[in-house]
């Protein structure tokens, strides 16, 4: 036995980079990584060759061909987000692994914070693959590769950091890992999708929905205009509306601070029992 | 000075009370035993000292610190074992106890050897790299036992630490709290098994629906309770009338046969107990191999105390 107590007053960024060391391990030894490298690939490699192999004719515009292949960027961002987030927090009271980690002297904020960078960091590996993929076959097919790519990485990076602070809310409010997986999977695919359209189908911007804002994405490559399309001898109107830059930041900035805040607020709260 | 503090502690669980208004002071140096029926609040106690419930009302202090509102300091000088402890089935031994030494601030080169020797001494070295998901419940103990160590805290927190051990592993896992607690350190340990806290604790503390029944040390409360018994191995069994002699004997209250040995129960405390062997021994003659203190004494307390307490 020793004889002196070993421990020793450690700061709390200190114990972030250590949760996040330890947590990206995790990241890489399971398969999940792999998993949305193979969707990454094959999607990125689908929208390449389809073409080609259909005798598709290509947009003559680089610049819609990117918006086009990077268009399935917000998917792969959501599917990237609940893989790695989902099961951030709830697994540690799923499979009771708090009770080894949550006796030791640290906060349980910095335990939130360095899974929350884990998982951001495990992320930006698909995204980056499936970005890299897009300039690749740009400068292939059309000879350039457009700058604008890089903002639309900057705010595929921000669409990221706004799924992954709801799927920390998620993963902190639920008990099961896969319930907080599927439930961040559905709500952006499908829920948050169907309420826009509604909203937008009455007429009103949904300027405020996450899933609108991460329309940036594309909106960064190919800049397009509000529309409303009256259909001739109805009253009816089709309205079709794109997010604008500065509101999208602030929108998808806001949800991921409000999820992570609320997320830290709940495991703070959360008991043991 | 009082390492763990417990002032009017109650916790409820829906409408179910879980601890009822538990006062608890708990000196450095002392190993405490935490005895009590299922769902007495033993694990509800220690939960609140670790910070993973939040009492209704009362407060819990380690240290002096506040066990749920300053947990980080509280904390820092614990090493705990709650419940029966799951690790990151992906890490490996070494990797779980680096990652928790680190989260402590312990230094890289410590660290290892640290890793290595709580390994040793929890008889893991030998699956050491190992990936923890192709554990027995019996290793994954053994390594909770390892973490609780790994920093040399001077309080330990046990919750049920022999729970799915070996013979083996429980006698080892003894040895251990009494090695820490021969170093002067505190421990709290809350078991069902009445043997293993007479052989570890010096004093106990026994609960039942959340309320606190006795707190004493052993000696105290069997003397308290008239329930001092010593278990007698004999070289051979005694007649029926060497028996009754000894039943004559003053202050002796009752003697059972068991075996070749007897269990004697009687009044007073060690002076007495001497005087009793003395006589045995040297008046009586009587082939005495060895002597102990009896298991039963423990229970018959502790049994008496929930029974009067129903």
């Amino acid at each position: 036995m020793a004889t002196k107590n070993e421990s020793r007053d450690v700061s709390t960024s200190r114990q972030i980079i250590v949760v996040a060391r330890y947590e990206l391990l995790k990241h890489l030894r399971r398969k999940r990584l792999l998993a949305v490298l193979v969707i990454a690939a094959l999607t990125g490699s689908l929208l390449i060759v389809v073409p080609y192999a259909l005798n598709v004719p290509l947009a003559e515009e680089a610049k819609t061909w990117a918006s086009t292949f990077l268009s399935f960027a917000s998917t792969l961002i959501v599917i990237v987000g609940a893989f790695f987030a989902g099961d951030a927090i709830a697994s540690e009271f799923e499979h009771r692994t708090a009770y080894v980690l949550f006796p030791n002297p640290v906060k349980r904020a910095s335990l939130v914070l360095g899974k929350f960078a884990a998982a951001f960091t495990s992320a930006l590996l698909p995204i980056g693959f499936y970005y890299a993929l897009g300039a690749v076959a740009l400068l292939s097919i059309y000879g350039v590769v457009l700058w604008e790519i890089g903002v639309s990485f900057l705010y595929a990076l921000l669409c990221l950091l706004c799924v992954l602070g709801m799927t920390f809310l998620f993963s902190s409010l639920l008990k099961s890992s896969m319930a907080a997986t599927l439930l961040s999977f559905f709500m952006f695919i499908f829920i948050l999708s169907i309420v826009s359209s509604v909203i937008t189908l009455a007429g009103i911007e949904p300027w405020f929905m996450p899933n609108y804002a991460a329309g940036s994405i594309t909106q960064a490559i190919n800049p397009q205009e509000d529309t409303i399309i009256q259909i001739p001898g109805s009253p009816l109107k089709v309205y079709q509306f794109y997010p604008k830059f500065p509101v999208s930041i602030v929108v998808q900035a806001t949800y991921l601070i409000a999820g992570l805040v609320l997320s830290i607020a709940i495991v703070n709260r959360k008991e043991m029992t | 000075m009082e390492a763990i503090v417990t002032e009017g502690l109650t916790k409820y669980y829906g409408k179910t009370l879980a601890l009822n208004d538990l006062n608890l002071k708990i000196d450095s140096g002392h190993c405490v035993g935490f005895l009590g029926p299922n769902g007495a609040g033993k694990s509800t106690t220690i939960k609140i000292l670790c910070n993973l419930i939040r009492p209704a009302r009362g407060k819990a202090m380690i240290n002096g610190y506040d066990a749920n509102a300053e947990s980080t300091s509280a904390l820092k000088n614990v090493g705990a074992l709650v419940e029966t402890p799951e690790f990151y089935s992906y890490l490996t031994p070494v990797e779980i106890l680096s990652y928790l030494g680190k989260l402590r601030g312990m230094a890289d080169h410590g660290l290892k050897q640290r890793v290595q020797r709580v390994l040793d001494v929890v008889k893991l070295s030998e699956w050491s790299n190992m990936k923890i998901g192709k554990f027995s419940r019996g290793m994954k103990q053994r390594l909770g036992i390892a973490q609780a160590i790994l920093h040399d805290p001077p309080i330990l927190i046990l919750d049920e630490p022999a729970l799915g051990l070996d013979p083996r592993g429980t006698y080892e896992m003894r040895e251990i709290i009494k090695a820490m607690a021969k170093e002067g350190k505190t421990a709290f340990l809350a078991s069902h098994m009445l043997h293993e806290i007479r052989e570890t604790c010096d004093k106990v503390a026994l609960l039942d629906k959340g309320r606190l029944l006795a707190y004493d040390s052993i000696s105290n409360l069997e003397t308290l309770f008239k329930a001092r018994k010593i278990q007698v191995d004999l070289l051979q069994p005694l007649k029926p009338s060497e028996i009754d002699k000894i039943r004559g004997i003053e202050r002796v209250r009752m003697v059972n046969v068991e075996g070749k040995g007897l269990i004697i129960s009687f009044d007073g405390a060690e002076a007495e107990q001497a005087r009793l062997l003395a006589t045995l021994v040297k008046e009586m003659k009587v082939p005495v191999t060895s002597f102990k203190p009896s298991m039963e004494a423990l229970e018959d307390i502790y049994l008496q105390l929930i029974k009067e307490g129903n």
